[in-house]
């Protein structure tokens, strides 16, 4: 169970998919960009804190590119997906605030205090062991190449399609997917031999 | 390195996923809420707000057999969508900016029966190459097993030259192709007619986006009522797309043409698509031998 989800469409119910509600927003349906706005925001701050590295700027560089989106709905191809496209054009914004601030510095993945409900509470031994291989796990993410960190952040901790962390990192899908492959291949390497999920996998528990 | 290992690491990293701090999204709306009110896109309609869109059904059901809306997008036209069909399950009707024309189709009775609907619309000539069909080629004697519900024959056509099995949309989406002949004109490439069928589900979705802009074709969309079922008729040619959701849940484009004249509707269930070049009676002549 995934505590954090991002918004889906909910089929042949009443709720309109992203196209249709683009559709409408094209001509000055307010309500309706709106609703597209509270769909995506989340993960669209999430990519902008990513490429930007702190909260400030990704509020500031989502909230640029969420204007400019409202103004570009007509370059929107409604056959295409909505969510790439809105990616595309807040990392683009992401990025042009890190360069112009000069900064170099990457957002410090960390991992919240709060557990998240459901299911039975682990005993605080298992709490304690799993706390440990989250802080190993993300202290050797840490350690990566920004470009590296990056898409591995994108896929899988944003959880992203291919397609849509190819939109954000101004790559080709077919790149995301070589240089994913290599990134998680550097990400084993960076994790001691002992972690699960580390370059020697045998003797892991199941 | 193996496969395993990657897939393990995957895995953690997606369990990690919920619990990476991000800092609580700000509501990004509220802010930028006065922006968008500064100005307007440069084209204003009277569009009805979301809202308020009432079920499709019910209007499905106070039209039938009348001519819904006639659609003509000239060329480099805007491409804005005026409306959506929805009274077939699974597909989606976009229908564009309405332009009446009262050009070659010009009245046009409460029966449903109109002059353009006597020949093949005289805009669209069928696409020179072989329909991309989604799915994998299949025996028909196969399929029934593959899907969750019973993939009928019309009749009138006989046993399909082709059956092909998308089983990624809607649980199963089988595609019956029969090649042109002498009865049957070419509706894209050397085939004569393509049946789809299927259970709708929210994951299985055409999308039609009834246009002419890139193409120069007219076309037209009606709502009717097919064996009892509700239904529509596309006729001429317009863009047609099929979707498919990927493993993540996104939904993505799998196939997009131009597609001959197209009858939907849904039967005990069933969402069908038949696509010819053939006017509406004779395909609703052939929706008749679907039993």
């Amino acid at each position: 169970m995934r505590a954090v989800t991002f918004a889906q469409t909910s089929g042949s119910g009443r709720p309109l998919d992203d196209s249709e509600l683009v559709a409408l927003a094209r001509d000055g349906d307010a309500r309706a960009y709106e609703e597209l706005v509270r769909r995506h925001q989340a993960v669209a701050f999430r990519v902008a804190m990513l490429i930007a590295g702190n909260a400030a700027d990704a509020q500031d560089a989502a909230q640029e590119a969420l204007v400019k989106a409202y103004y570009a709905l007509d370059r929107f191809r409604l056959d295409a997906p909505f969510r790439p496209w809105l990616l595309r054009i807040v990392a683009n914004e992401a990025r042009n605030r890190r360069r112009s601030a000069g900064r170099r510095e990457a957002l410090e993945l960390a991992v919240t205090a709060e557990r998240s409900s459901g299911g039975a509470a682990p005993s605080p031994e298992e709490t304690a062991v799993q706390h440990e291989r989250e802080q190993v796990l993300l202290a050797a993410l840490n350690r990566l190449n920004d470009a590296d960190r990056l898409v591995i952040a994108h896929r899988y901790l944003l959880e992203l399609s291919e397609v849509e962390t190819a939109a954000a990192l101004g790559l080709r899908t077919g790149t995301v997917k070589s240089r994913l492959s290599r990134a998680l291949v550097r990400l084993r390497q960076e994790l001691p031999a002992t972690t699960l999920g580390g370059s020697d996998a045998a003797g892991v528990p199941a | 390195m193996t496969g395993n290992g990657i897939t393990e690491l995957e895995r953690e990293l997606l369990d990690l996923a919920p619990r990476v701090d991000f800092a609580p999204t700000p509501d990004l709306y509220a802010a930028i809420a006065g922006r968008l009110g500064e100005r307007q896109p440069a084209r204003r309609r009277t569009a009805k707000p979301w809202w308020t869109a009432r079920p499709l059904g019910a209007i499905a059901a106070s039209v039938i057999a009348v001519l819904a809306v006639v659609l003509v997008v000239s060329p480099g036209a805007r491409e804005a969508v005026a409306s959506i069909f929805r009274g077939v399950p699974g597909i989606r009707v976009l229908i564009p900016e309405e332009k009446p024309e009262p050009t070659s189709s010009p009245a046009t009775s409460p029966s449903g029966t109109t002059p353009s609907a006597s020949a093949p619309s005289p805009s669209f000539t069928p696409a020179a190459a072989e329909p991309v069909i989604p799915g994998t080629s299949i025996a028909l004697s196969g399929v029934a097993a593959r899907v969750p519900f019973t993939p009928r024959v019309p009749a009138a056509l006989g046993a399909p030259d082709r059956v092909y099995l998308e089983p990624r949309a809607a649980r199963g989406t089988v595609t019956m192709v029969w090649q042109a002949d002498a009865a049957l004109p070419p509706a894209a490439g050397s085939v004569g007619a393509v049946l789809t069928q299927f259970a709708p589900t929210e994951g299985g979705d055409f999308g039609y986006w009834t246009k002419s802009a890139e193409s120069g074709f007219h076309s037209s969309f009606r709502e009717l009522e097919v064996n009892g079922g509700a239904g529509g008729w596309i006729e001429g040619g317009h863009r047609l797309d099929f979707r498919i959701p990927d493993s993540a849940g996104w939904t993505e484009t799998a196939t997009s043409r131009i597609a001959a004249n197209t009858l939907i509707w849904v039967q005990d269930g069933i969402t069908m698509r038949l696509e010819t070049a053939l006017p509406l009676e004779k395909a609703l002549a052939i929706a008749a031998t679907i039993r």
